[in-house]
């Protein structure tokens, strides 16, 4: 259990934190999403989604660009091949420490 | 097995389902088959001016059935995506993404969740054609049954077919019901077997139509467009 438990240090802390966590789940399940579309699925607002979209670019786990469709100018944004292999490494790291932790014996009482 | 609250199949899900929620599709389907039934029933009178009037409906359903994904894009890029936002339809991107679980209440394998995402495509395809030989099966019986009560079963076939295949998104009642009725209404009211094929097809196109309109109306009252454009 220590040595998973240990694991946990090494989560990727810009992944980490849960605004980020939830627009990266997104991203990881479409190939791309406009601004507007992540925006409702996470329930942030526009600043807030903004900031950490910012942050996930910086770090290259994230690619925004801006387009149109028709009139309509959009913001899409798509996770890198960093950001997929970033992601499916945290998701990893999470599952090994849950499933110590879900063999470890029940305390009495 | 994965964790429905979890589960990024769940994400994308509901990206596929988001794709249909706005009616624009349904709405475009159904524009498709009036196009269809309308040309058929042009070709059935031979004057001059329906003989023309049926090679453009028949050119404008070719339209219909060759860029329906363009002509439901260029719609929802009016109405849906100001609105809700834009994610690719399932067509444009079918297996780019990788669904995992998060597996914090139900740990799976990688293995175990390769599984499992095969496993719901398979069914996914699984219901799409067994709904899919159950209507080409119709229509043959169609064709070879000449008895107006066919037309009552066919309406019947397709509301199972449409339930079946549509199950996971939204079963629409106005579908639904409409169907079988509009089956009835063939073999009750329509006494020429000729046009009975023309007429069941601009039927079941107005349903789609309806359905969609009705799905589309009540998006767009739930989704108001936004004064300033998202950044």
């Amino acid at each position: 259990m220590t040595s998973d438990l240990q694991g946990l240090a090494t989560l990727d802390r810009i992944i980490h934190e849960p605004a980020r966590l939830m627009i990266m789940t997104v991203l990881s399940a479409v190939s791309e999403a406009d601004f507007l579309y992540l925006q409702r699925e996470c329930g942030l607002t526009q600043g807030n989604l903004s900031s950490h979209l910012a942050k996930l670019e910086e770090a290259g786990y994230v690619l925004i660009e801006k387009t149109f469709k028709g009139k309509y100018p959009l913001t899409i944004c798509s996770l890198t091949r960093k950001g997929r292999d970033s992601y499916d490494a945290y998701v990893r790291t999470i599952r090994i420490v849950s499933d110590a932790s879900s063999k470890r014996v029940p305390r009495k009482g | 097995m994965y964790s429905s609250s979890t589960s990024i199949l769940d994400a994308e899900q509901r990206a596929r389902r988001y794709w249909y929620a706005d009616g624009i599709p349904t709405l475009v389907v159904g524009m498709g088959l009036v196009l269809c039934g309308f040309s058929l029933l042009s070709a059935q009178r031979e004057t001059p001016l329906y003989t023309v009037a049926s090679f453009a409906a028949l050119g404008l359903y070719a339209v219909f059935v060759l860029k329906r994904i363009e002509i439901v894009d260029w719609l929802k890029s009016r109405f849906t995506y100001p609105r809700t936002g834009y994610v690719p339809p399932p067509v444009y991107a079918p297996d780019t993404s990788r669904p995992l679980s998060l597996g914090l209440s139900t740990p799976a394998t990688d293995s175990s969740r390769d599984e499992e995402v095969q496993r719901v495509d398979w069914e996914r395809h699984r219901r799409m054609g067994f709904a899919a030989a159950m209507v080409l099966l119709m229509q043959v019986a169609m064709m070879v049954i000449d008895k107006r009560w066919v037309f009552t079963v066919e309406g019947i076939v397709i509301a199972a077919a449409l339930w079946i295949v549509r199950r996971d998104f939204r079963v629409s009642p106005v579908l639904l019901l409409g169907s079988p009725l509009l089956g009835l209404c063939t073999t009750l009211f329509v006494p020429s077997s000729q046009d009975r094929i023309s007429y069941s097809l601009i039927g079941f196109g107005a349903l789609f139509m309806l359905d969609g309109a009705i799905a589309l109306i009540r998006h767009i009252g739930q989704n108001p467009a936004p004064q300033v454009p998202a950044a």
